[in-house]
């Protein structure tokens, strides 16, 4: 900057001061002028005089006025406004000031809206997230996922399938482009060099695995045929085991990571997204090749097959296709397929899970909150109308055509719904917060407390639909009744409306009723699945998997020598009674076998379990025939559960006969004791046949769990527990430490989660009927005040007038109880799989239902009522006449 | 349309200073020299906005003229408005000395306060 033109330049400030308040046409010329005199006088009088000056003009003209001529102003250009308001600006405007002058109202309309927009947000985030949300594979459509099928008690169930059974029909079916399996066995890998030791979650799968989903690699290649065929040692790691393990290495296609001891080669890297419906925990995949003995394997059940149908190939005909070829299986290996058919699910239709018909019911509970929160709103926007009927009279008479004053109450409307969106908004994020901490691991993606475009239009088009119910009718009406009411005296109140306002009434509480009946069903029956007994005892019960690396555990007696080694260090910390390793630890990932009795046909599917002694103390499962296993048993024998020995055996004592274990060639075990029956899967699914065998017989040796019987609360012993395997092998991991508790609880996280939902819309449309019950007698009542007063003072008790309204009351509340206990009872086969031990139907559920609302209902009503007694007559008289 | 008769039109005070600086001034006269002239004469310190809203009145009631002029780097690179007197004002200033000299006639020895 020249320094010598700087020193003459006004004081910025000043010329801001100037020019604030200057109109826009004006301002460049004045500044303009008082800068050109500003230098002038710098020159002639000095700086400071200048200064002095031009600080004054710059107050003054601050200060002044600058009126405009109200001359015939002949502009050559139209005046140019920085900004011209729409007319539909005008009247937000009107409605955020309306708003602001009745904060009450504005402040219950908001905030019913927000509940129900908010209730509606949140089940659309979930179901989006978990359903509806677009899976990230070309033409997902055609992705069926494969299934054994049999038909038990007259139900099909679904089940993995055995390798035999995958290879055959994968060979004999022509409806698929790529027909892949993966083993759904959990299976781990130690990853060591890279950093800390940790366990990674492995999954094996077929060649044509990655065709199947069609997804391509984030970096490198996905595995092909020649990887699993020629054993080349190549691994494919998903995203987020790349970029947490190895800084989203660029170059990691080529490096060589050790996996439980053994070295492989990284060949890609898969993106998140692909992990969706093809492993969602799983950290790396690894080729599977299917060696003959497995291949003839019919009888184990481990493999998870997924499909892409041919184009042009529909589903049913898919089915037909797999279901012959299960057909020819069934007749060919009768021992073991006799009963075993095949059915597809689509990927899209499978995904949620048990989830999905629970999505059904909360999307159906929010969507009653909605209709509530609007008949609520509804029964507001009348009220309002009739106490603005003067103003809309006065502006009806003043020229406002009928249409102006409804696009107006409409925008009102607009204004209120907009705000109830966001605030809407804002409550599905705080819903799903809370939420989130009970939510079942399958949700909790869909449960974080950001906000997602598809949640945001999801609400806005909610603050549409709800401004069509809420709004429309009660903007008609009230200006329709504009002109009417300008010099009418209300006296016993617009029946019209007041008839309106109480259907919708009678409406929100049948839907309310609906709701806690539904919630009374879920609660009690979370309650009874709390209390089932699942057959052992999860309290005091940790346990933690421990794996065993092929490369330093090559053989099962290495293995053996392992688990004996940790059990031994574990059992001497003090605090555990009891350590045991089990094959399956109770509601972990069960797969079944099939077992045959020796000189019977009839396989029998069952949970096999392989255990070391002691598991059945540590997990307090009773023996109730023969003996337990000891630690030295001589040749192989296995304990049966009390199903397993009557369905094989009837009545008749099971010890000391044989089994086949998979096939009738198979080896056969003898039957030393039998134990009591325990839950395996959920809490809810009863019980199913298992077949205990022990470590130290068993010819082979799976992987493990390590199961601990503690006497002090299990989590004190964690730290030790790492110590003690750490001693044994420094590279070991101990991963998936939890409480049998835990376990058992996660069970029921996802009818926790429901009820939650559930039960907080329950809760919602019970206080959003009791202030829409208050609200409408609160209205009816000030809109009566005339009539009261001249009842009174013509010598009616208080009492009969309160009477007088809590009769319309008990109409409306009888009324409002019936239409929705019909309404719960015509629905309740909706509720029918999500009770448990409990019939939807239940009359003490809906009895109590109707007495906690219509209490609720009566108070509401009451309460303002009371105040229809304290009309002072004279003054009503006065007021009216 | 009928323009009122400048002759007839009431000025107000400052209106009458300012048409009388046009005078003076000259077809080139803007803010700045008008103010300065009244002030220089009258003794009055003026605001420089006070002078624009006058002008904008001569103009509306068909005295003035104004026209913009180009950007001056001395103004901070602002345009000067360049006000001219129009035929219909120079009646109206001559007209106000007119009434103004019949009523003081004969009074000036009462008038001059020095």
């Amino acid at each position: 900057m020249n320094a010598r033109h700087a020193g003459h330049d006004p004081p910025r400030w000043a010329t801001r001061l100037a020019g604030f308040r200057l109109p826009a046409d004006r301002r460049e010329f004045v500044l303009g002028d008082l800068t050109e005199e500003f230098k002038e006088r710098s020159t002639s009088r000095g700086r400071s005089e200048a200064t002095r000056w031009y600080w004054r003009q710059a107050w003054r003209t601050a200060l002044a006025r600058h009126p405009r001529p109200l001359g015939p102003l002949a502009p050559a250009t139209p005046p140019r406004r920085p900004f011209a308001m729409p007319p539909i600006l005008y009247d937000v405007r009107y409605a955020l000031r309306g708003l602001k002058q009745q904060p009450g109202f504005a402040a219950a309309a908001v905030l019913t809206l927000a509940l129900g927009i908010g209730a509606n947000a949140a089940v659309f985030r979930v179901a989006w997230q978990v359903i509806l949300k677009p899976l990230p594979y070309p033409e997902p459509h055609r992705l069926v996922r494969v299934w054994e099928a049999y038909t038990r008690n007259g139900r099909q169930v679904t089940n993995v399938v055995a390798p035999g059974n995958f290879v055959d029909w994968r060979g004999a079916t022509h409806s698929f482009d790529g027909f892949a399996a993966y083993n759904a066995l959990r299976s781990t890998g130690d990853l060591t060099g890279v950093g800390d030791p940790a366990q990674l979650e492995v999954r094996t799968v077929t060649a044509d695995y990655f065709a199947v989903f069609g997804a391509a690699p984030l970096l490198g290649r996905t595995l092909g045929a020649a990887d699993a065929a020629a054993d080349l040692g190549t691994v494919v790691l998903s995203e987020s085991l790349w970029r947490q393990r190895f800084g989203a290495d660029l170059h990691i296609v080529g490096r060589t990571i050790w996996l439980s001891g053994g070295s492989y080669t990284v060949v890609g890297v898969m993106p998140a997204a692909f992990g969706v419906a093809a492993g969602p925990t799983t950290e790396a995949w690894l080729p599977l090749a299917i060696g003959p003995a497995e291949a003839a394997n019919h009888g184990a059940h481990y493999f998870g097959v997924v499909a892409r149908l041919k184009r042009g190939v529909t589903l049913d005909q898919a089915i037909a296709d797999v279901t012959a070829a299960a057909a020819r299986d069934s007749l060919e290996f009768p021992a073991s397929n006799k009963e075993t058919s095949a059915t597809l699910v689509p990927i899209e239709a499978e995904r949620g899970g048990t989830l999905r018909s629970a999505m059904v019911l909360l999307a159906a509970a929010a969507g009653f909150v909605l209709l509530i929160a609007c008949a609520n709103l509804a029964s507001l926007q009348l009220a309002r109308g009739l106490t603005r009927a003067r103003e809309f009279g006065i502006r009806a008479a003043l020229g406002a055509s009928h249409s102006r004053l409804i696009v107006q109450l409409l925008v009102e409307s607009l204004v209120i719904a907009a705000l109830g969106a966001a605030a809407g908004v804002a409550a599905s994020s705080w819903i799903l917060g809370v939420l989130g901490h009970v939510a079942p691991q399958s949700l909790r993606a869909g449960t974080g407390a950001g906000i997602d475009g598809a949640t945001l239009a999801c609400a806005v088009g909610l603050a549409f639909v709800s401004l069509l119910l809420f709004a429309l009718a009660p903007a008609w009406r009230a200006a329709k009744a504009g002109g009417r009411f300008t010099t009418q005296r209300l006296t016993t109140g617009d029946r019209r409306a007041a008839g309106a306002r109480l259907a919708l009434v009678v409406g929100q509480l049948g839907l309310a009723v609906m709701l806690l009946v539904s919630a009374t069903l879920l609660v009690t029956s979370l309650a009874r699945v709390i209390r089932v007994d699942p057959g052992f005892d999860p309290s005091g019960l940790f346990t933690f998997d421990v794996s065993q690396p092929g490369t330093r555990y090559p053989n099962v007696a290495a293995r053996r020598q392992l688990f004996a080694t940790v059990l031994r260090e574990i059992s001497a910390l003090s605090g555990v009674s009891a350590a045991c390793g089990i094959s399956t630890v109770p509601f972990d990932q069960n797969f079944n076998m099939t077992y045959i009795p020796e000189g019977q046909t009839a396989p029998i599917s069952a949970y096999p379990r392989t255990v070391t002694s002691g598991c059945f103390d540590a997990l307090r499962v009773h023996l109730l025939a023969g003996r337990l296993f000891t630690d030295h048993e001589a040749t192989r024998v296995g304990i049966v559960t009390k199903q397993f020995a009557r369905s094989a055996w009837g009545d008749a004592s099971p010890i000391g006969r044989r089994v086949h274990v998979g096939v009738t060639s198979g080896d056969l075990v003898e039957i030393i004791g039998v134990v009591g029956d325990s839950l395996q899967t959920s809490l809810e699914a009863g019980v199913y046949p298992q077949f205990f065998e022990t470590a130290s017989t068993a010819n082979t040796f799976p992987l493990m769990s390590v199961l601990v019987r503690s006497t002090v609360p299990p989590t004190l012993l964690f730290s030790g527990v790492r110590a003690a395997v750490r001693r044994v092998d420094s590279d070991q991991t101990v991963a998936r430490l939890r409480t049998l508790e835990d376990v058992v609880g996660s069970s029921v996280s996802e009818r926790r989660f429901d009820l939650g939902l559930f039960g907080g819309f329950a809760i919602i449309a019970l206080l959003l009927s009791a202030v829409g019950i208050y609200g409408l007698f609160a209205h009816l009542i000030a809109e009566r005040r005339s009539e009261m007063g001249i009842r009174l003072a013509l010598g009616a008790r208080p009492s009969a007038v309160v009477g007088l309204m809590l009769r319309r009351a008990w109409i409306a509340t009888g009324l409002g109880l019936a239409t929705g206990l019909v309404g719960a009872y015509a629905t309740s086969g909706v509720l029918r799989r999500f009770t448990f031990q409990l019939s939807p139907t239940d009359p003490g559920i809906y009895a109590g239902a109707a007495a906690v609302l219509g209490t609720v209902a009566i108070i509401a009503a009451w309460i303002p009522s009371r105040r229809a007694a304290r009309v002072d007559p004279a003054g009503t008289l006065r007021d009216t006449l | 349309m009928s323009r009122p008769d400048s002759a007839t039109l009431s000025l107000g005070d400052f209106e009458q200073l300012v048409l009388i600086a046009l005078l003076r001034l000259g077809p080139d006269a803007y803010g700045a020299t008008i103010r300065r002239e009244i002030e220089h004469r009258t003794g009055r310190d003026l605001a420089m906005s006070a002078v624009y809203v006058t002008i904008d009145r001569l103009e509306a009631k068909g005295l003035v003229r104004t026209r913009i002029g180009d950007p001056i780097a001395e103004r901070g690179g602002r345009r000067r408005k360049h006000v001219t007197l129009l035929p219909a004002g120079r009646r109206a200033v001559n007209a106000a000395y007119r009434r103004f000299k019949a009523m003081v006639e004969g009074l000036e020895h009462r008038l001059d306060p020095a």
